[in-house]
């Protein structure tokens, strides 16, 4: 993660206050291999492989150094990228340091399977509250004349964590595969709503059910340039 | 452990800036064991406590608002901003507020025998109080008496279930994960420099705002019955140190440890002299 310091906040009082220049910062957003390739077993606590065949976000009203980007439309993560992601949009900016990045994360909608033990459950599900991130920790230093990138990376693996307050919550896919009450192989978001969260924490939320549970995780997927945190709010 | 207070200022003073120095007092922090009383759930049963005791550590009492701008010059409050804690949106920030007061350590809270114990002495910077927040632990050998029933468990509950002629002892001990952080349980306090009365922890057996019982939904005599024997006793653990326990203690102990791991059932007060 990009970090601030006390020479750069100086250097960027410097650069925007004498004019000096204006650069290119490059927006991109991507789901890390956990979306391109997958989450593999070693990484779930039960064991369960997870294959995503969608994964796809709508990103709305991003704004950074003071430049509103363009909405994007749907951009599907699981589209190879070799580490860079999707492009989002380009924006020239003043050249200096810049830590106003916000965007929203309007919609998402993915598809995929998991496998474990010559069991394999297939999902669909979608989730359309839109999401505002604000407030990053992250420093995007667009040089004169150059460019730099902001990344809003989206960690899929929230979805299948077993807290929503844990600093170190487990991967597990167990209890959704159980919900699949119908035997069917297709966890749909009414079983989900019918099942009980039974040994997931939710800490203060009055969340019962699991895909309220889902849900909550999806509304904390949104990073910026890999780990960085943002402050957020349902629109 | 964030020693915010003591930090912030020292950092100020090495800073040169020069603010006038936040005023704090030291108050008493105490069990208090008035939220447990005889009680009943939505299912018709009347609950006695004779046994409630929770391993936690850590206390942080928070603001929602700014912290003593007024008093500080502009860049020493804008400094002030940085070194105290914010929300960000992830698990484990999901909730916020900034620390302003502190009483580190473990302790025990026995709020059947215990109410009126002294926990420590808390440091408290003057201003509005909001909410206050704790690490779940489990308790150690090393604290309490060997064969204690809370060695190793965060929390003890036990007692009487009673409704109409049926009575059902219940015994509960329950794991919460490691350092799980409680955040937001309500503290609406004003503190000044002129507070002296102790804040007292009280885990509450009915969530004050919405009305719902810690064991709202158990129904104690199926659960005698699915445990194997209807002896008048049901003992709810933590299902992976029991993987035969049946489904329906399975299902009761989740559901009773997701309450217990909310700010609902916790609340500090000031105790009156």
């Amino acid at each position: 993660m990009k970090s601030s310091s006390a020479s750069a906040i100086l250097s960027l009082f410097t650069l925007v206050a004498c004019g000096e220049g204006e650069g290119e910062v490059e927006v991109r957003a991507w789901g890390e291999a956990y979306v391109e390739a997958g989450i593999p077993a070693e990484a779930m606590t039960d064991g369960w492989t997870i294959h995503f065949d969608r994964f796809e976000v709508e990103l709305r009203d991003v704004t950074i150094a003071g430049a509103s980007l363009s909405d994007p439309g749907p951009l599907d993560l699981t589209e190879a990228s070799m580490g860079g992601g999707q492009l989002v949009g380009r924006a020239s900016v003043p050249a200096g340091d810049h830590a106003d990045a916000e965007f929203t994360l309007a919609r998402v909608t993915l598809e995929g399977s998991a496998s474990k033990a010559g069991v394999s459950k297939t999902f669909a599900w979608e989730f359309a509250t839109p999401i505002r991130f604000f407030d990053c920790e992250t420093t995007t230093t667009v040089p004169n004349s150059g460019t730099d990138e902001f990344q809003i990376t989206i960690h899929a693996d929230h979805l299948f964590y077993d807290s929503l307050v844990a600093e170190d919550p487990a991967l597990r896919f167990d209890p959704i595969a159980a919900a699949d009450t119908d035997a069917d192989d297709v966890i749909t978001m009414a079983e989900l709503a019918a099942t009980d969260i039974g040994a997931y924490d939710p800490g203060n939320l009055p969340i019962d059910d699991l895909w309220a549970f889902l849900a909550a995780q999806a509304t904390t997927m949104g990073h910026v340039d890999g780990e960085g945190h943002c402050a957020s709010a349902a629109e | 452990m964030q020693h915010i207070a003591i930090f912030s200022l020292g950092m100020l003073g090495m800073l040169g800036c020069a603010p006038a120095e936040a005023p704090r007092v030291e108050l008493s922090i105490v069990v208090d064991g008035s939220g447990l009383g005889v009680s009943t759930t939505d299912l018709g049963w009347t609950i006695e406590f004779e046994q409630a005791r929770l391993a936690i550590a850590d206390l942080e009492f928070t603001t929602a608002g700014e912290v003593h701008q007024a008093r500080l010059p502009a860049a020493s409050a804008w400094l002030l901003g940085l070194l105290l804690t914010t929300a960000h949106a992830h698990p484990g920030h999901n909730q916020g507020g900034e620390i302003i007061g502190e009483l580190p350590g473990e302790f025990v809270l026995d709020f059947i025998d215990g109410s009126g114990d002294e926990l420590g002495v808390a440091t408290l910077i003057v201003g509005e109080y909001t909410a206050a927040n704790f690490r779940f632990r489990r308790a150690s050998a090393d604290e309490l008496p060997a064969g204690d029933p809370l060695i190793d468990h965060t929390v003890i509950l036990a007692g009487t279930a009673s409704s109409g002629d049926q009575v059902v002892g219940f015994s509960i001990a329950v794991d919460s994960p490691i350092d799980r952080e409680l955040v937001g349980a309500p503290f609406e306090t004003t503190v000044t420099e002129q507070s002296k009365a102790a804040l007292g922890v009280r885990l509450l057996d009915t969530d004050p705002q919405e009305g719902d019982h810690l064991f709202d939904g158990i129904d104690f005599a199926a659960l005698d019955a699915a445990d194997g024997s209807v002896d008048g006793m049901v003992t709810l653990i933590d299902p992976e140190l029991d993987p035969t326990l049946a489904s329906e203690l399975v299902d009761a102990y989740n559901a009773i440890r997701r309450d217990l791991q909310t700010h609902d059932l916790f609340d500090i007060e000031a105790q009156t002299p």
